[in-house]
């Protein structure tokens, strides 16, 4: 899926609007980069200022070419190869990232791992046509305990890092 | 000699402490594994693997992290070999030759030419690395403030140039990760800038959460959108060693190889794909016979692989000596050692000879022992090939939150690597690369710091072309940002350019 040029440009142009927007918002509302005196130093403002000007009109220039582009082409929309249907996995993946996140410090590592390997390991096997029966499902819990096992032991019992 | 004496010094002590060795060794052999499995590229090994460090001391760190960096880049021969999918983008030339190669059944051989011209391509990097980054380190030990100010922008500029797709874009996305090397307490003046009241946010954005969100979750991302794909694995591999006749006229493309691979990687942000694919077409051109490439010659084999590994080497200078990352995979190095307390840059030269010597030590232990356990394990590591997806891509989305979250005990970090999985998802769908966010991350307190004392010294922002190393170095920048656009006809071109449907890449 690509959506580079034809629409990515302009999407790209408004974000990076937004983002000096809201960076200029943040700099110029923060009082102690506006009012304190630095001396000879130009303070902790100069660098980001810059860096929003560059990426404000860097946005502005993909807009620009955007709609240039738009005008050679007769106002006509660029093709463009966007397939929601692909982005269900992916979108899947942030959404249960999050959750795996959130309920980690309720639960403990090992059992919210241990299910978050279920799901995705159920879930991955279906996308590859896998035919649900008892024995597969076992099959993919014990995976889902070998995985989460094996993490736990490599990081908290030989390496000693420290896990959620 | 106080360098070579520290460099005896790490080697006698391999001879007494068994761990080094055998941290180095795990590190081969994780990295083999997981360079070979398609779809993980060596970055995203490095940056999920850093985690299993953090409670390491120096030594062994960089043991296993030299071990994980060398081998995954050979790691990807395999791949490209054995199923025609290359496992990094190291190894995206190594299948045009290496494949056919082993449907002829010369799959061993084939391996076996890649082993060795890695190995070779290594040493020569790591030569390289030894002689040079010393000489590099003493000239910009000399630097001083715009000096350094306009090398650290050369290193942004460069990444810019040597990205793929759009100069303007890649360069855009450095400004970016600039801009995020600026969240949090300023260091000079302990004010705190776009925290948005979040008291997590004062301490910044580190670079771990954010390497393995775009290098590490963003890759699961893309490998869940492409859905599953099947290929054929050459299961058989036979002969190992091609007779001596046929090795020894292989050296003038390994030599060739070697060179160009570390010197696109000592060029700060140019990586192995860019080496790998310099080198083939060099070494295509110079052939009497350029018709057989392609068609599975060990000439279209060692020479790719020769030059992603000295990349290794080469990639190592500018990271060692200027502190700009040489590839992405030595921007995720930069964050380890900083983990570890040591700012890569010439001042290490001087203060940390010791962390120096086991750079040097420990990326020559791991080009050995690459060798070694890639020859002796050919086989079972062909098997990892089979190694299936379901339990891969979960295994990876889960060390992604171990490590992002190890590094501060922060649940904070874990929500930085998402967010950045996202933007590092994508940023290559609207054509940018994604690299030079990290980049701009590690590079921008370097940038500050030095442009405002640039600016605090002298008063003035004319210093930055008064003095020769800076202009030249400004100049240099300036060329590599323009030159693109100039061939490309842009900015005044750029309707021509959407004409001819070349919009915006």
């Amino acid at each position: 899926m690509e959506v580079r040029g034809t629409r990515g440009d302009p999407v790209t142009g408004v974000v990076l609007l937004v983002l000096t927007v809201v960076g200029f918002w943040r700099l110029y509302g923060n009082q102690d980069v506006t009012t304190l005196d630095f001396g000879n130093d130009p303070g902790p403002g100069l660098f980001p200022k810059l860096l929003l000007w560059a990426l404000g009109l860097a946005g502005l220039w993909l807009i620009v070419q955007a709609l240039a582009r738009w005008r050679a082409r007769g106002g006509e929309a660029g093709a463009s190869t966007w397939e929601a249907r692909r982005l269900l996995l992916p979108g899947l993946m942030m959404t249960t990232l999050a959750g795996y996140v959130l309920i980690l410090p309720r639960f403990g590592f090992l059992a919210v791992t241990c299910l978050f390997s279920f799901v995705w390991i159920l879930l991955l096997s279906i996308e590859e046509g896998a035919r649900l029966t008892w024995s597969r499902l076992l099959r993919f819990v014990a995976e889902a305990g070998v995985l989460s096992a094996l993490i736990y032991l490599v990081f908290a019992k030989l390496v000693r890092v420290p896990l959620p | 000699m106080p360098l070579l004496q520290e460099v005896l010094r790490i080697f006698a002590r391999l001879l007494s402490d068994p761990w080094p060795l055998a941290f180095n060794a795990t590190g081969v052999v994780v990295g083999i594994i997981f360079g070979a499995l398609p779809g993980i590229s060596s970055t995203m090994s490095l940056a999920v693997l850093l985690p299993l460090t953090f409670a390491m001391d120096t030594l062994n760190a960089l043991m296993f992290l030299m071990g994980v960096f060398n081998a995954s880049v050979y790691g990807g021969s395999i791949a490209a070999i054995l199923i025609n999918i290359p496992g990094t983008p190291g190894s995206i030339v190594t299948q045009m030759d290496g494949h056919p190669m082993a449907k002829q059944g010369r799959a061993g051989e084939a391996i076996t030419y890649a082993i060795l011209a890695s190995a070779f391509g290594g040493i020569f990097g790591w030569i390289l690395l030894m002689f040079c980054a010393p000489l590099i380190a003493r000239v910009a030990l000399q630097f001083q403030s715009p000096e350094y100010a306009a090398v650290t922008f050369f290193g942004l500029s460069m990444l810019a140039y040597a990205s793929p797709g759009s100069t303007f874009k890649a360069f855009v996305g450095g400004i970016f990760g600039l801009l995020l090397a600026t969240v949090g307490l300023d260091a000079t003046t302990n004010v705190s800038r776009f925290d948005f009241g979040l008291p997590a946010m004062m301490g910044g954005i580190s670079i771990i959460p954010l390497a393995v969100g775009i290098f590490g979750l963003a890759e699961v991302l893309r490998n869940l959108e492409a859905g599953v794909r099947r290929f054929e694995v050459i299961k058989t591999i036979t002969r190992l060693f091609p007779p001596w006749r046929e090795m020894r006229p292989l050296w003038p493309a390994a030599v060739r190889g070697s060179f160009i691979g570390a010197l696109v990687g000592a060029i700060p942000a140019a990586g192995s794909a860019i080496g790998v694919v310099v080198a083939y077409a060099q070494e295509k051109r110079m052939s009497k016979h350029p018709e057989r490439f392609g068609t599975g010659i060990p000439e279209g084999i060692v020479s790719p692989e020769a030059s992603n590994n000295a990349c290794v080497g080469g990639a190592l200078i500018p990271m060692m000596t200027l502190g700009i990352p040489g590839d992405s995979m030595t921007a995720v190095l930069i964050g380890a050692l900083l983990i570890h307390g040591l700012r890569p840059g010439p001042a290490l030269f001087k203060d940390r000879l010791d962390f120096v010597a086991i750079v040097y030590v420990s990326l020559l232990v791991a080009i050995i022992l690459t060798t070694a356990i890639g020859l002796l394990g050919v086989r079972g590591f062909a098997k990892v090939l089979q190694a299936p997806r379901r339990m891969l891509l979960t295994g990876v989305a889960i060390l992604c939150v171990v490590g992002s979250y190890a590094v501060n005990n922060s649940t904070f970090d874990v929500l930085v690597m998402i967010v950045f999985g996202v933007v590092g998802y994508l940023m290559p769908k609207v054509g940018m690369p994604v690299a030079p966010v990290a980049f701009g991350l590690i590079l921008g307190p370097l940038l500050e710091e030095n442009m405002r004392r640039s600016l605090v010294v002298n008063g003035t922002w004319w210093v930055f072309l008064q003095r020769p190393v800076s202009l030249a170095m400004l100049l240099v920048s300036l060329a590599a940002l323009v030159y693109p656009m100039l061939r490309r006809g842009a900015p005044w071109g750029f309707l021509a350019a959407a004409k001819q449907d070349e919009p915006g890449t």
